[in-house]
């Protein structure tokens, strides 16, 4: 796949705007004077939108590597080309959903919010 | 463009979520509304007239309350809320258009009747033809007699049912503008059409209709003003899609608390609690795509503004379905 063909463009548009939202999401956390609870809540949004959204730009990232992504780092590390690491790196960020609080639980966390909020 | 102040802002948002669910209903006056025929304007128009929101983003001067445009997603949230039907958006777009590029004259005769709700209007600017048909562009050319438009209009939200129809057609080769057409104008044929929502729309061919040109002859395209319109009306349509998803997520929420199957409510069931987290997290990225668009309609550089816009709207309109 080559980086410019339309498929590699719209893949990385759309990843680019959802991170765009999240970077709001998560600036309207920090600034937000609302309860400890919405707070937490928020806090659990950020943890599975953010590494589903890491996750995706692994997946494209790896994509773009083919068969360069391959290696594993040799003595002296990876060699000159940029995309060498990003098989490891690939593989790596498979754990990001589960590392930090899975995300399954961080789903219970929310909905245990969401059930005691609006009811 | 100026603001409310947040207080009041807050309050008006407050006070029509009331009216709302008092005279509207989730989907309830919304069902009335839409067994009328297309000519007759949603009677949820009124109550939004009697709260005084039809000169919402209109300035002081010409009786209006002077909001920008996180007022206008404060209020699209709750139409959304309740899915409102009814030409107001379209006729506030209409208004801003107006204040952009109308002339003094067409100011003064329009914006207190559109200020007060007496005048409703909507935009008549796509051209989507379907397959086989031989349905011509609109565009406008000056005779004797004034400006003549000609071609066809899709998808005119409520065109029937509204006084006035704000036109865009080319005039020339490359300028495109926007013109005022009478919506009983002889020369404008209607076919109406229900929405997948059940709302009317029309499908407008001009048979050189007579048409008044917004602003002056010879005066600059209205490229920019449609640009910011069109920017504008972004940031309101994903304000309205935040709210109808938020009340959806509430709803749905307490139908999982309320409904029992197998001696235990829907709710306890795991797999349905982490469906219900999947909808708060895409509710919240909706949320951030209503800032981006908000932001969208206050940046400089047209090429960002649309860029942002787009972000927004590819986020919000993912979000929520």
């Amino acid at each position: 796949m080559l980086p410019l063909d339309p498929d590699f463009l719209a893949r990385a548009a759309r990843l680019e705007a959802e991170l765009e939202a999240l970077d709001r999401t998560q600036y309207r956390l920090l600034n937000d004077e609302s309860s400890a609870a919405d707070r937490a809540a928020g806090a659990s949004v950020l943890k599975v939108k953010g590494t589903e959204l890491f996750q995706r730009v692994m997946d494209l990232l790896v994509d773009v590597a083919g068969p360069t992504g391959l290696r594993l780092p040799g003595a002296d590390g990876f060699g000159m080309d940029s995309r060498e690491p990003l098989g490891v790196s690939h593989l790596y960020s498979r754990a990001a959903s589960i590392y930090g609080g899975a995300n399954e639980v961080q789903k219970n966390i929310l909905a245990k919010y969401l059930f005691d909020k609006l009811s | 463009m100026t603001e409310l102040s947040r207080e009041d802002s807050v309050s008006l948002a407050e006070a029509l979520r009331r009216a709302l669910q008092e005279q509207y209903g989730f989907a309830g006056g919304r069902k009335q509304d839409l067994a009328a025929g297309p000519e007759q304007r949603s009677s949820v128009f009124s109550l939004l007239t009697d709260l005084g929101l039809s000169g919402l983003m209109l300035p002081d001067a010409h009786d209006g309350v002077g909001g920008g445009v996180a007022d206008l997603q404060l209020v699209q949230r709750e139409l959304g809320r309740a899915l409102v039907v009814a030409p107001w958006f379209d006729s506030v777009l209409c208004g801003q258009a107006l204040l952009q590029v109308g002339t003094s004259e067409q100011r003064n005769a329009l914006l207190p009747a559109l200020a007060s709700g007496q005048l409703s209007m909507t935009l008549a600017l796509e051209e989507s033809a379907g397959l086989g048909t031989t349905l011509k562009p609109t565009s406008a050319r000056q005779s004797e007699a004034g400006w003549i438009i000609s071609g066809f209009k899709s998808n005119v939200f409520q065109g029937k049912a509204v006084d006035k129809l704000m036109v865009s057609a080319t005039v020339g080769v490359n300028a495109s503008a926007l013109f005022l057409v009478s919506s009983n104008h002889a020369g404008v044929r209607h076919s109406n059409f229900r929405l997948v929502d059940g709302s009317w729309t029309s499908e407008l061919i001009f048979d050189s209709a007579h048409a008044e040109l917004l602003g002056q002859s010879g005066g600059p395209d209205h490229l920019d003003a449609m640009r910011a319109i069109s920017l504008l009306a972004n940031a309101g349509r994903c304000a309205e899609a935040f709210g109808a998803a938020e009340a959806a997520l509430e709803t749905t929420v307490q139908y999982l608390q309320t409904r029992k199957q197998f001696g235990q409510s829907l709710g306890d069931n795991q797999a349905l609690r982490h469906r219900v987290a999947e909808m708060y997290i895409a509710l919240e990225q909706a949320r951030s795509a209503m800032e981006l668009a908000a932001e969208a309609t206050q940046l400089e550089d047209h090429a960002d503004a649309e860029h942002r816009a787009a972000q927004a709207q590819l986020v919000s309109s993912e979000a929520i379905t």
